[in-house]
């Protein structure tokens, strides 16, 4: 009953998702659906062994205590669910099996979906070939359906011609399928439906897509692995973005930052893969992007390392980290090209800030004498905080930023210094306005290296603390790296860690772009600051008790989890962009 | 000034008639409401553009033949040739060729010399004096023409007499004890919401609302205030929304900030909805290092605007009802900094851009060897381009608002 | 005995109801005056408790309920933990919206507004917060300890310049606003009162977010104020204040203005600047005084104010039992002119014709279309079901339920028939028909006065 529930889930996602499903061997794998699928798609999902996976998780540990948790509870609230429950009593009535069985009979198996090119119409077609894991069940279930439409629509039905000893039927000229060596095919147009049944007999004059050399290349770039995979035209996802994605040019310099130059990869290459792959304690999706690194144009350099084992840091593991962001970017190379990676509109903004900066480095070109000296690799952590520099908590608790930076230039420093006295003059002006309490400048050694960093005139006590207690800023040149924190806490923990301290030395890492997140930490800093949700949710017209509810929902569903990551890696022939959550 | 008749017309070229199907009598009503707006208003609008972060008018208006420009400023002057030369000793800024296209046209006049006794060089302070018109050590809790709304405030109740664009705060100027000055962010907030999908039961709402917001026969009554005004609004707005909707700019605006504010300004007059006053600002002119970049692209950006907005005004035959006025709370130095820039300084020039003005340039650049401290001195009191702004071109009594009188300051011919 | 106790008119005697007793339109006006408006349950039960009864309630409301305690609670301390005046903005929007004291957030409202002070120069929440703190603490209390209290708060301070007031230069700026805004009003004092009264103010100053007598700053020296010489120093001046014959009437003024309408008169307001003397300022007894007489439920009473931003917006949410979202309200309320806690100058708002413009119009129509169609502001639970069955069978009653809910000002016999038409016209009342009569109505002149 429960799992039922599952596999009713998992069909409407599968519907929804333009409805995926089909099977084939594991062996046969993809080329099992994609030689049944007619090349020029513009993009394709395939399934294959979804039964397997879906069981497995249903017998997991996981799933029976998230059943026994009453995790679900406010979902079986609502209307929404009541409905889904009638449908899925009608559904059972009518082919006499549960929803589980009758998808896992008919889902479980391979399943292809693929969208075409219109003829004429504006909307793409639509082609599903499935392979049904139970060829009795899948038997019996045409049958019945058969007899349904027949009953409510039996002048809409005609059969269409014969394909090879297939039949095509359609229904009401809008729905055509047939079924040819264990595969149902159903498509939007005759054209299409023909076509599939004709490869099914091996005999089809359109080519399939498993022979379809952008498809080859693309998926060779993703690999094996992975229970729903596809594919999608470079140019129908332009379309279908009205032209916003992929982005030809930024609007935001961070997104620039940190997306910059992963579509360009593409280059000429049409076709971009993904995979969803499911293993014993994690999700993940990883998208393949073919292309070469070496054939970028210039502009993009900068946001990929000569070699990898240039690319970004490793994140260093420390105690409270709640994330960790490390990025391989030439920032000097990237400032200089900013007139072609990002929209003009938001350019002035950066003479603006140049103009500003000025203050601060008089005769300093911000774009020749400052970036360069910054270094390419930089590392940012957030961690949760002790306070020990308090009597008492802040209102709202913030996590403690660190930006480190791998720097081999002695100027470097020097500029990151001057960035954390400004940083703390200004601070110090800006708390003054409000009656706050100022920073005092001061230092120390630890672990033999000298940090600068900030303390309270007075050391803050008392409830409620004002938000500026958040922030005791610190920095730290440590061998050839520097770091600017806004707490000491972390900065001493980072200098602690880099000087071999406890915890072992980070990894290098290959990646270009890799950002980690800690379900528990992050959990703890929310919980840390449920009020300040409570309160949100409050001021935006939720009762308090549903306000309570669905924090205390949120805040239990990410204690079950373990980390969730974001990596781009640039290898061989490609890029990976790859996205992975796991659990406890 | 647009007759009934002429309103009427308009109307009809908006669609508004076909489309609302409004009975005659409703017309008649709404046409006579437009009317009373032009006598209550002066029809008259003043722009107000703050140039915020202190000017540098020595780079702005240019004394290219001077030696002392040169000596003073090895790093950042603006050179001979480049200069966009108004007569034999000054120029304007090479950015600024729309402007000088203005002042060839005889539509641009430049006040020089323009400041006030010990000038402060603190942006909020001097900031405050400008907008408040005063230079008492306790501010003022209100502005100039916040004041002037205040001054005459009973004959125009309900009208929208004066907008600010795009802030987060009412700029002090506008700020007035009795006259409530919206902030306009995009004249999309400036309409009329009915709610619901269905078209004929909208426009059944749209036309019970007008009738139920009929004055009655107690003119004087808050009652009826509030009814005159919500009629005036809803055909405001329709109208607004109608005109924008057919509005078709008579220039090529800019696509910079101050560009799409002068448009929606251009907008709002030819809408006719009774604004007087209207205030923006271009922020940024704080140049104290690598002046050249940013200061070009803010005279750019001013300049380009301003030869929008009056090609636009022009093509719609609107230029003499307009008006409209830079500021900058100070100048900079004569001297350039260590930084390829310049540093608070006092006197400074005032552009001021109508369809009547006198002599394009008003005074004399004031000298380069006679300073203050290394600043300009200024000859003009600011408060003499206000006095001349309230009496000659709003009509307001200016010696109430700005609290005595001033040298005047013959800016209209 | 002062000339004014021993007058007696009828507008300040106890109210009489007429013939047909307390009507529930009698109910609904002291609900919007005396507080943000109300549902159709409200209005009833108070009609049903008596005006006596529910007078006695507005001024010594109950315990609040613990939900709404709790949230009161966390709202301020998440205000206080940003430090965003927005967050205490939602905070004080939450409780003109759900408190059971409606006639003390009313009167915190008009304290704010009479020493109406901005964050714009306080620049600090805690400070904000502590002051509103103090204004409803004594909000109908006694006013004496209002003034000397206010004196002393240390966000007023800031925003009256209180550390510029130093022996050897004296800043007036305290001075003048305590005689000219907060107790006697413009032409009851002279130059030259506000200068010696700036010295008796010298040195009370801010230190470490707290009020500090700075002796070394304080002018000790002999001022004369008002006639009276000697070391005065500011609590004298506040209680000199309070002693001159201008001070009850310009605080009647100021309660006539807010409960009454711009309509009353100087006899009205001798009569209760008499009241003020004779219950020595305490504000509980004038107050209710006020609610329980002639005067207030005259016909002339009813209607006679255009509602402020806060009473058109909060009193339309609590009309309706709409949760709203109070960050989005608080920057609507901005719009329309009142932004709480950042108050245009000390002067406060002007009030009246000043709330009304084409751009607050449209707003304000805007916002009804809004929330009875859309999203943005919160959702108005069904409509059709708030109406009592009986009322329910006709267009008719339909019109003449809303109208007694909302209307302070009954609309002309033209205007119901345009809307019977319109009503009629469109076949069943339903949800649907309903919101669009509210639409209606609510953007309706007559609506804009409460």
């Amino acid at each position: 009953m429960r799992a039922s529930r599952l596999w009713g889930a998992v069909c409407l996602v599968g519907v929804l998702s333009f409805g995926s499903v089909r099977p084939s061997g594991a062996d046969e794998h993809n080329a099992g659906v994609a030689a049944r699928l007619p090349a020029g798609a513009l993009a394709t999902v395939e399934v294959e062994g979804l039964a397997a996976v879906v069981e497995r998780l249903l017998a997991s540990d996981y799933a029976a205590d998230l059943q026994q948790r009453s995790l679900l509870a406010p979902l079986r609230k609502t209307e929404g669910y009541r409905r889904a429950i009638a449908a899925k009593r009608m559904v059972e009535y009518y082919y006499g099996m549960s929803l589980r069985d009758l998808s896992r009979d008919l889902f479980g198996g391979s399943i292809g979906v693929a969208l075409y090119p219109p003829e004429d119409d504006e909307k793409p077609e639509l082609l599903i070939v499935a392979h049904p894991s139970n060829k009795k069940a899948f038997d019996e279930v045409l049958g019945r359906t058969r007899t349904l439409l027949v009953a409510v629509a039996a002048d809409k039905m005609r059969e269409s011609k014969l394909i090879d000893g297939t039949s095509l039927t359609a229904v009401d000229d809008k729905v055509y399928f047939g079924v040819r060596e264990g595969w149902l095919v159903v498509a939007t147009t005759e054209r299409l439906a023909g076509q599939a049944v004709a490869l099914l007999g091996g005999d089809g004059e359109v080519p399939s897509l498993a022979e379809d050399d952008a498809y080859r290349r693309v998926t060779k770039r993703l690999g094996r692995g992975g229970v729903i995979r596809g594919t999608v035209k470079r140019a129908f996802l332009e379309a279908a973005s009205k032209g916003k994605f992929p982005p030809s040019r930024f609007d935001n310099a961070l997104a620039a930052l940190l997306f910059g130059g992963i579509f360009e990869m593409m280059g000429e290459s049409s076709m971009l893969a993904w995979s969803l792959g499911v293993a014993e304690n994690d999700v993940s999706l990883t998208l393949a992007i073919p292309g070469d690194v070496a054939r970028l144009p210039e502009r993009y350099a900068g946001y990929f390392a000569d070699s990898n084992k240039d690319a970004a840091p490793g994140i260093p593991r420390i105690k409270g980290e709640i994330a960790g962001l490390t990025m391989y970017r030439d920032l000097a190379s990237l400032y200089r090209g900013r007139e072609e990676l990002m929209e003009e509109r938001i350019l002035p903004n950066f003479d603006k800030f140049e103009s500003g900066l000025g203050n601060l480095l008089p005769g300093k070109s911000f774009a020749e004498d400052v970036l360069p000296n910054l270094g390419k690799r930089f590392v940012i952590l957030a961690s949760t905080q002790s306070y020990e520099h308090l009597d008492g908590k802040p209102g709202v608790q913030l996590p403690a930023f660190a930006l480190v930076a791998d720097s081999s230039s002695p100027d470097a420093s020097d500029l990151y210094q001057l960035l954390f006295q400004t940083v703390v003059s200004i601070g110090n002006l800006t708390v003054g306005k409000r009656g706050g309490e100022p920073w005092i400048m001061t230092g120390e050694q630890y672990e033999g290296v000298q940090i600068s960093y900030c303390r309270f005139l007075n050391r803050p006590a008392g409830e409620e603390l004002p938000f500026i207690n958040n922030f005791t800023p610190a920095s730290a040149l440590v061998k050839d790296r520097y770091i600017i924190s806004s707490s000491l806490e972390l900065c001493r923990q980072l200098v602690g860690h880099y000087q071999g301290k406890d915890t072992p030395a980070t990894e290098n890492s290959d990646d270009n772009v890799k950002l980690l997140v800690q379900a528990d930490t992050l959990a703890n800093i929310l919980d840390r600051n449920k009020h300040l949700l409570e309160a949100r949710m409050i001021q935006e017209g939720t009762p308090a008790p549903a306000a309570k509810a669905r924090l205390a929902f949120a805040l239990e569903w990410l204690t079950r989890l373990d980390q969730f990551q974001l990596t781009s890696k640039v290898e061989g022939d490609g890029l990976d962009l790859r996205a992975e959550v796991s659990w406890k | 000034m647009p007759t009934r008749r002429t309103f009427l017309k308009r109307l009809g070229a908006t669609g508004l008639v076909s489309l609302s199907g409004l009975p005659p009598a409703l017309l008649a009503r709404a046409s006579l409401a437009a009317e009373r707006h032009q006598r209550q208003g002066s029809g008259r609008s003043l722009v107000v553009i703050q140039l915020a972060g202190g000017n540098d008018g020595l780079n702005t208006v240019i004394p290219y033949g001077n030696d002392l420009y040169e000596k003073n400023r090895p790093g950042v002057r603006i050179g001979k040739d480049a200069v966009l030369k108004l007569n034999d000793e000054l120029g304007l800024h090479p950015a600024m060729g729309a402007m000088k296209g203005l002042y060839d046209d005889g539509a641009l006049a430049i006040v020089q010399g323009v400041g006030y006794p010990n000038p402060n060089r603190s942006h909020f302070r001097s900031t405050d004096i400008w907008q408040t018109a005063s230079l008492d050590e306790e501010r003022p809790d209100v502005g100039w023409l916040g004041r002037a709304m205040d001054e005459d405030d009973s004959e125009r109740e309900g009208t929208l007499r004066a907008i600010s664009l795009g802030f987060d705060r009412l700029p002090l100027t506008l700020v007035a004890h009795t006259a409530n000055a919206p902030n306009v962010r995009d004249v999309d907030r400036y309409r009329l919401d009915l709610g619901g999908r269905d078209d004929a039961d909208r426009t059944k709402r749209r036309r019970l609302m007008t009738e139920l917001a009929r004055p009655g026969s107690d003119s004087a009554s808050d009652l009826d205030f509030v009814r005159r005004t919500s009629i005036s609004a809803y055909d405001s707005a329709d109208r607004l929304q109608s005109l924008v909707a057919s509005y078709k700019p008579a220039a090529d605006y800019p696509r910079n900030g101050l560009g799409q504010k002068l448009q929606l300004i251009a907008q709002i007059v030819a809408a006719e909805v009774g604004t007087e006053i209207f205030f923006v600002s271009l922020g940024g002119f704080d140049t104290h290092s690598q002046q050249a970049g940013a200061h070009t692209a803010l005279l750019g950006e001013l300049s380009s605007a301003l030869g929008a907005f009056w090609s636009d005004l022009k093509g719609h035959d609107l230029e003499d009802r307009v008006v409209a006025m830079t500021f900058s709370e100070f100048g900079r130095r004569v001297k350039e900094n260590g930084s390829l820039g310049t540093d608070h300084g006092a006197a400074s020039q005032m552009f001021v851009l109508s369809a009547q003005p006198p002599a394009g340039i008003i005074g004399d650049h004031p000298s380069l060897s006679d300073l203050d401290d290394g600043d300009l001195k200024h000859h003009t009191d600011f408060r003499s381009v206000y006095q001349a702004m309230l009496d000659d071109w709003l009509g307001y009594p200016s010696q109430a608002i700005l609290g005595g009188n001033y040298p005047r300051l013959a800016l209209f011919s | 005995m002062t000339t004014a106790d021993s007058v007696s008119l009828a507008s300040l005697e106890v109210f009489q109801p007429g013939p047909k007793g307390w009507t529930l339109e009698e109910a609904a006006h002291l609900l919007r005056r005396a507080g943000f408006a109300a549902r159709w349950q409200e209005i009833t039960a108070a009609h049903r408790a008596g005006a006596a009864a529910t007078i006695e309630r507005l001024l010594a409301p109950e315990e609040p309920p613990a939900e709404f305690q709790e949230t009161d609670e966390l709202l301020h301390r998440v205000a206080i933990g940003t430090g965003e005046i927005q967050d205490l903005k939602a905070w004080w929007l939450h409780r003109m919206r759900y408190s059971n004291a409606a006639l003390t957030e009313k009167m915190t409202l008009l304290w704010h507004n009479h020493f109406a002070t901005s964050h714009a120069k306080v620049n600090s929440v805690r400070l904000m917060a502590d002051q509103n703190a103090l204004l409803r603490r004594h909000c109908l209390g006694d006013f004496r300890t209002l003034v000397h209290e206010i004196s002393r708060d240390v966000a007023m301070l800031v925003w009256l310049d209180g550390n510029a007031n130093k022996k050897r230069h004296p800043n007036e700026n305290y001075a003048r606003e305590l005689m000219e805004l907060f107790s006697l009003g413009e032409g009851n004092y002279s130059e030259r009162d506000i200068q010696e009264a700036a010295r008796a103010f010298s040195g009370w100053h801010v230190r470490e977010n707290e009020f500090w007598f700075d002796r070394g700053h304080h002018d000790f020296g002999t001022k004369s104020v008002f006639g009276k010489r000697g070391n005065l120093d500011g609590d004298d001046i506040v209680d000199l204040c309070l002693e001159q014959e201008a001070c009850p009437r310009f605080l009647a003024t100021k309660l006539l203005d807010a409960f009454i309408g711009p309509h009353v008169g100087d006899v009205e307001v001798n009569l209760l600047a008499g009241r003020i003397r004779h219950h020595d300022f305490a504000m509980d007894k004038v107050v209710g005084e006020l609610l329980r007489s002639e005067l207030f439920f005259s016909p002339a009473s009813r209607g006679a104010i255009i509602k402020s931003p806060v009473d058109f917006v909060i009193g339309t949410y609590r009309t309706l039992d709409v949760r709203p979202n109070l960050q989005k309200t608080s920057q609507l309320l901005a719009e329309l002119g009142q932004d709480v806690f950042e108050p245009p100058t000390v002067k406060g708002w002007e009030g009246g014709r000043h709330w009304i413009n084409t751009a607050t119009i449209l707003l304000r129509a805007n916002f009804v279309a809004d929330l009875l169609g859309g999203q943005r502001y919160g959702e108005v639970p069904a409509v059709v079901e708030s109406v009592p069955t009986a009322r329910r069978t006709s267009p008719k009653e339909l019109i003449e339920h809303f109208a007694s809910l909302l209307a302070s000002r009954s609309l002309g016999e033209d205007s119901l028939e345009r809307l019977n038409d319109y009503l009629v016209g469109a076949g069943a009342v339903d949800e649907q028909r309903s919101r669009k009569l509210l639409h209606l109505l609510m953007t309706s002149p007559e609506y804009q006065f409460g």
